[in-house]
């Protein structure tokens, strides 16, 4: 497999914990942005790309496309919706739009690469080997965390897929329906499942290794 | 719905030591997987930067042609990933209709166009990456180099003329470029393409 995942494999130390998550933003708030942006107000562009950059970029990442990739899919789904910044019909699902342009424009990479993927979803979602530990990763002193980490790194990849996403934006999760075309009414009980098998796997593996591993 | 609903909980005779189906247990375990993963999600700071600056390529002066059929994916997987079809790209806007073919030949890659209707235009191909001065190549055949009037890190590469029956040729730069083709009509009137990888 030529993928590699674009999940940050070494927190960044600077990482924000104030971000406006996508979905966090007030929906009037949304459609108001979109407006203000489509009239030329490039603090409001800036806005939006804050509120929505990570789940347009975890969209990208989780079809299995490297980080180059990625890039160029985030950089296509902007430019696409400046494109329709003043034709959007409803700017207040303006998650749900970027999410399916996304996924769309993934799909056009993949293809304009040549290696699109025909199997099922469970495939289409690899994330490829690089959740491998870096020497970093191994100085990670809080064990519960590392071993969190290890194993959501061995989870089938669209629980690995869904969990990010769902830990990127809020519910009612359209943005994760629209970018995993699937039907919003199977997110939770899918997102119970993966959750599941985590502590599942944590209980049996995880900690125990790490523990053990010391 | 039904099938939903049971689907929340897990099946108690899978695993009777997991014990009822708890929600408030999920939350606390989403929570805790979410302080350890959100950093590790953070896009790269260049992505960022790109996306933001990408507003710098808002075209206010010309009519956008958005981009309604991309044979890539409205051809169906089959037709997409067979490398003896060619990829044909339309955009419209109004009135006006842009198909495009990419031609891949062995002395580079061409954009073959076609305006409907017919007319003798001046037509541009605008490449670069959002961000970045880089270009394709600038070598442009019977073409010649564009202004310098666009967005940041946008640069014309090539410029042509249609013929009478709205046929055009414009070189491609190597590699994978974003492109957009911008049309300018008698009456000094411009549309312009949305921009695709091609």
């Amino acid at each position: 497999m030529i993928a590699h995942s674009c999940v940050t494999v070494v927190a960044p130390r600077h990482a924000r914990s104030d971000r406006r998550w996508a979905g966090r933003v007030d929906q009037s708030e949304v459609a108001d942005t979109v407006r203000r942006a489509a009239a030329g107000d490039r603090g409001a562009w800036d806005a939006i790309v804050e509120g929505f950059g990570a789940m347009v970029w975890a969209v990208a990442c989780g079809y299995r496309l490297g980080p180059v990739d990625a890039a160029e899919v985030s950089q296509t789904t902007w430019l696409r919706l400046l494109e329709h910044l003043d034709r959007i019909r409803e700017p207040e699902r303006l998650g749900g739009w970027l999410a399916t342009t996304a996924r769309h424009e993934s799909l056009r990479l993949l293809r304009l690469r040549g290696r699109e993927i025909v199997t099922d979803d469970e495939t289409r979602f690899d994330h490829g080997p690089s959740y491998e530990p870096t020497p970093e990763d191994l100085l990670v002193d809080r064990d519960r965390d590392r071993a969190l980490w290890e194993v959501f790194a061995r989870l089938p990849p669209r629980c690995r897929t869904l969990l990010e996403l769902v830990i990127i934006v809020a519910p009612p999760y359209a943005e994760i329906a629209a970018a995993l075309d699937m039907p919003i009414g199977s997110i939770g009980p899918t997102r119970a499942r993966c959750l599941k098998l985590l502590r599942r796997m944590l209980a049996t593996g995880g900690v125990t290794d790490v523990a053990e591993g010391r | 719905m039904d099938e939903e609903l049971n689907g929340a909980a897990p099946d108690p005779g899978e695993d009777a030591d997991d014990g009822p189906y708890d929600e408030a247990v999920d939350h606390e375990l989403l929570a805790e997987l979410a302080a350890v993963m959100r950093p590790r999600l953070e896009p790269p700071p260049q992505v960022l930067d790109a996306a933001r600056q990408s507003f710098t390529w808002r075209t206010v002066d010309a009519e956008l042609a958005t981009l309604t059929h991309d044979s890539l994916i409205d051809a169906g997987p089959v037709l997409a990933r067979s490398s003896g079809s060619p990829r044909i790209l339309t955009f419209e806007v109004a009135a006006v209709q842009i198909e495009m073919e990419v031609e891949a030949a062995t002395s580079g890659h061409r954009l073959l166009g076609q305006i409907t209707p017919p007319a003798e235009v001046d037509v541009a191909l605008r490449s670069g990456e959002v961000g970045s001065g880089e270009v394709g190549s600038g070598e442009v055949g019977s073409g010649e180099v564009g202004s310098g009037e666009a967005g940041d890190g946008e640069v014309g590469s090539a410029a042509a003329r249609s013929d009478p029956l709205g046929r055009f040729v414009l070189p491609l730069p190597d590699g994978r470029p974003l492109v957009s083709v911008r049309c300018t009509f008698a009456d000094g009137s411009a549309v312009e393409t949305a921009r695709v990888r091609v």
